[in-house]
């Protein structure tokens, strides 16, 4: 065997291992690339301190776009969990001022959480209006809710219970990462190893052949959307926790953060591809993006520009990297 | 405008031949139309005459042979090449689109417009008016098409072709979803067409509808031309022998081979009554016996295929019942009338099967609470799901490397055949099958037919539902032939030959 053809078949070695691997190992690249340039670039990126942060961020941003996943798989899409996870952040920190019992404000903002994600579902798997219209008016509903019941007065009081989720630590190791581990681990789990999550993958693959194989296609969708309700609901719940104070815009950013991570993870946005722990490569790279910049003492009036810049140039990066492996 | 002496025909194709991968769909056609001809264009399914068409539309730009127009040779790079040419083509699913206008279909991809770029409404309004009553179209122009009728909108779409530039019009099925009136209508407008010297090519599995047409019809079979006949006292059964004739294949059935069609004296397991959906089927009413297999069989448009679909939940219906074994099936839900225990094996893959999935989980899919059952049955279970794709593998005998292989590295006979097994993992109590053989090679088609003939012997009811009278009459007991909606015959208890079969199509 000469030597040309040795590398050959070491190249295809390579790529068989490479090919179904390619939506996990091109955002893993890019993860890696850029905490590797901070960690040059800046003194403190690497430090335990900021790594710490860093986790913290993440699980937070991880909770809230856990449903998302979810809804990508389907090939639809939710605007309105950002404004969702206001809304309900909202609602607990109100009933607190009034001196609800926890138990109560728990059960309160599950069921409007839940509510939200089933009329979400419902309007557009039963009455067919797309996702992207329909979460769209679920968007400016929940601020409109948010925005009125609180007159746009910021509420300070947060229940012990989220703040300590938010901001506590349980040993070394802070609340929301546990809060993350477990919402993103039972996700990862009823996608993987539940029917329900086969139904989900197969409806976004072909939602046509999901429905003609006897899958009740319009109640997986339903079902989805409910999740996503309740992984936003939560989030929020989780988030206001963290902020200690409640505006009714607060999370209300987290819309494009989300989305981002969950595309940069590389889930499909056609449905059918992707995971959980696509959903984990996106956060981190979306948030050490944010840090990293903000520790090269970028202009803050500059940061919002570069972030999407490279938000623009990872997508392409990510595609152009599935699609070579794939063609082959 | 192309008169060029009267013994130069408009089409001229000499010798072509064509193949898709090795299978080998025209064998040097030569086939020529004279200009302001009619020219009916027959054959069974796969004789070549869609093939032969789409080269003549620039649609095939790889073929060999030679092709000329108006005694000038001409090779087409593609379908808007050949529309400059003179070449327009009407297609069963109309290119034109729903939500505009008459007049903007008509002037679609080619808009007046000033020298600014704006678009000239009035005068494209004024232009597509007078065009269509040229061609003695009656209907609005300001009207969206999207609630005209089909018949209405096929007419404004081969207007748009001639208006298009276009002076040989192929027409693929025109008449295979218009009423008897409505054809009139466009038989009305092919004459028009015909005294502005329009040369048409009119291509149909509606043996009747040509002949009442066509000056000249010619025959493909097995993607060899068998004979061009001038249309004057000609005889329908002999164009039907010519196309049919003898065929090459040995799997294949010889035209006027009988075939003995016998009814098994089981109890009736599933009754279709009085099923109507308006515009598809009416009234459509039938049994089907246990261990029988019925054959729903009829052309495109016949409404045979709605049927399956209907029974299965995949379509609504507004009157009547489907009852199995007693008791009514739910309407619109195919999930439920799953388990009530009928199967449906649709006729696109691409509609049926999930072609970068593994193939265990496109076996699984249907089943597969049943399957993971029946403790915990919403937990994933590898080991059980693997091993009744194994069994199907076998079962089948699919060829695959296994079953974590993507479905898209499946031949398409292997994919058809998964689209069968993944509904057999369970034991269903009737098969609703549709076109199981379409578009697989002989030797798939061969074992497909066997694995559909062993479901009977294992007692299982099957509803084929097919535009090949081959495949019908290769499978089943009795046949219900539909014709626009409805059962015009039942054939059973009889010694029939294909021949005969095609006749009653």
């Amino acid at each position: 065997m000469n030597r040309t053809n040795r590398d050959n078949v070491l190249m295809q070695g390579i790529l068989m291992w490479v090919k179904p691997r390619a939506r996990i190992l091109a955002p893993l690249s890019t993860l890696i690339v850029l905490v590797i340039y901070f960690g040059f670039v800046t003194k403190s990126f690497l430090t335990l301190r900021n790594l710490n942060n860093l986790l913290e961020q993440s699980s937070l941003l991880a909770i809230l776009a856990t449903g998302e996943t979810l809804v990508l798989l389907l090939g639809e899409i939710d605007l309105s969990f950002a404004n969702v996870a206001t809304l309900i952040g909202m609602i607990m920190a109100l009933m607190a001022k009034s001196q609800y019992g926890v138990g109560l404000v728990i059960i309160v903002c599950v069921v409007v959480a839940l509510s939200i994600g089933f009329i979400n579902g419902y309007v557009s798997a039963y009455l067919r209006v797309p996702s992207f219209m329909a979460t769209l008016a679920m968007y400016q509903i929940a601020y409109g809710i948010a925005h009125y019941v609180s007159k746009a007065v910021p509420v300070f009081t947060v229940p012990k219970l989220f703040s300590i989720l938010g901001n506590g630590n349980i040993g070394p190791i802070p609340w929301v990462l546990v809060c993350a581990v477990v919402i993103l681990g039972g996700i990862h789990f009823i996608l993987k190893y539940t029917r329900f999550g086969r139904y989900v993958y197969m409806t976004g693959g072909n939602r046509e052949a999901a429905r003609v194989s006897g899958v009740n296609v319009r109640l997986i969708v339903t079902m989805v959307f409910v999740i996503s309700g309740f992984t936003s609901g939560f989030g929020g719940m989780v988030g206001i926790g963290r902020l200690g104070s409640s505006y009714d815009n607060s999370l209300n950013s987290k819309m494009i953060d989300g989305i981002a991570a969950v595309v940069l993870g590389g889930t499909s946005l056609a449905g059918g591809e992707g995971s959980i722990l696509n959903t984990i490569i996106g956060v981190l790279i979306w948030v050490s993006l944010g840090i990293g910049l903000d520790l090269m003492h970028i202009s803050i009036y500059i940061k919002d520009l570069v972030r999407g810049l490279i938000l623009l140039v990872a997508l392409v990066f990510n595609v152009f990297v599935q699609r070579t492996v794939q063609v082959k | 405008m192309h008169n060029k002496g009267k013994n130069v025909s408009a089409i001229k194709m000499v010798n072509i031949t064509k193949n898709f991968g090795g299978v080998n769909a025209l064998n040097k056609v030569n086939f020529e139309v004279e200009e302001g001809e009619i020219r009916g264009l027959v054959g069974e399914n796969g004789a070549g005459k869609s093939t032969l068409m789409k080269i003549l539309s620039g649609v095939h730009t790889d073929y060999e042979g030679d092709l000329y127009l108006w005694g000038k040779k001409v090779k087409f790079k593609g379908t808007s090449d050949a529309l400059t040419h003179g070449i327009g083509m009407v297609y069963q699913e109309l290119s034109i689109i729903n939500s505009l206008t008459v007049a903007e279909n008509n002037f679609l991809g080619k808009q007046l417009t000033n020298r600014f770029g704006v678009i000239k409404w009035k005068e494209m309004r004024k232009l597509s008016k007078e065009h269509l009553k040229n061609l003695g179209i009656n209907v609005d122009v300001d009207m969206p098409l999207n609630i005209l009728p089909f018949s209405i909108r096929q007419l404004v779409e081969i207007a748009k072709v001639v208006f298009s530039g276009a002076r040989i019009i192929i027409m693929d099925e025109p008449t295979s979803s218009l009423s008897h009136l409505e054809i009139d209508q466009l038989f009305r407008l092919m004459r028009t067409l015909k005294e502005k010297g329009h040369t048409i090519i009119f291509i149909s599995h509606f043996i009747e509808d040509v002949m009442a047409i066509s000056d000249t019809i010619t025959i493909l079979k097995d993607g060899e031309l068998v004979d061009t006949l001038k249309n004057e006292g000609l005889d329908k059964q002999d164009v039907i022998n010519k196309m049919v004739g003898f065929t090459k294949s040995s799997l294949v059935r010889e035209a006027d081979e009988i075939v003995e069609l016998k009814t098994p004296k089981s109890e009736i397991l599933l009754k279709v009554e009085g099923l109507t959906r308006s515009g598809d089927f009416e009234n459509v009413s039938f049994g089907l016996r246990k261990g029988e297999i019925l054959g729903l069989c009829g052309l495109l448009g016949s409404g045979a295929d709605d049927v399956g679909k209907a029974i299965f939940g995949l379509i609504n219906y507004e009157k009547g019942k489907v009852i199995l074994d007693g008791k009514v099936l739910p309407k619109n839900r195919p999930y439920r009338v799953k388990d009530f225990g009928i199967a449906y094996i649709a006729e696109d893959r691409r509609e049926s099967l999930f072609h970068k999935f593994e193939i265990y989980k496109n076996i699984t899919l249907p089943y597969l609470a049943k399957i993971l059952g029946p403790r915990l049955n919403w937990i994933i279970k590898y080991k059980k799901e693997n091993k009744v794709a194994n069994e199907q593998i076998n079962n089948f005998s699919i060829k695959t490397s296994g079953t974590t292989a993507p479905l898209n590295s499946l031949s398409g006979g292997n994919q058809q055949k998964v689209a069968l097994a993944k509904w057999l993992t369970v034991t269903p109590k009737v098969v609703i099958l549709q076109e199981p053989t379409r578009g697989v090679d002989v030797g798939a088609k061969a074992e497909i037919v066997q694995s559909i003939k062993n479901l009977k012997k294992g007692g299982l009811s099957c509803i084929v539902i097919s535009m090949e009278p081959e495949t019908i009459l290769d499978l089943c007991d009795r046949v219900l032939i539909f014709e626009r909606g409805k059962i015009i015959n039942e054939i059973k208890d009889t010694k029939i030959s294909k021949i005969r079969m095609l006749e009653l199509v």
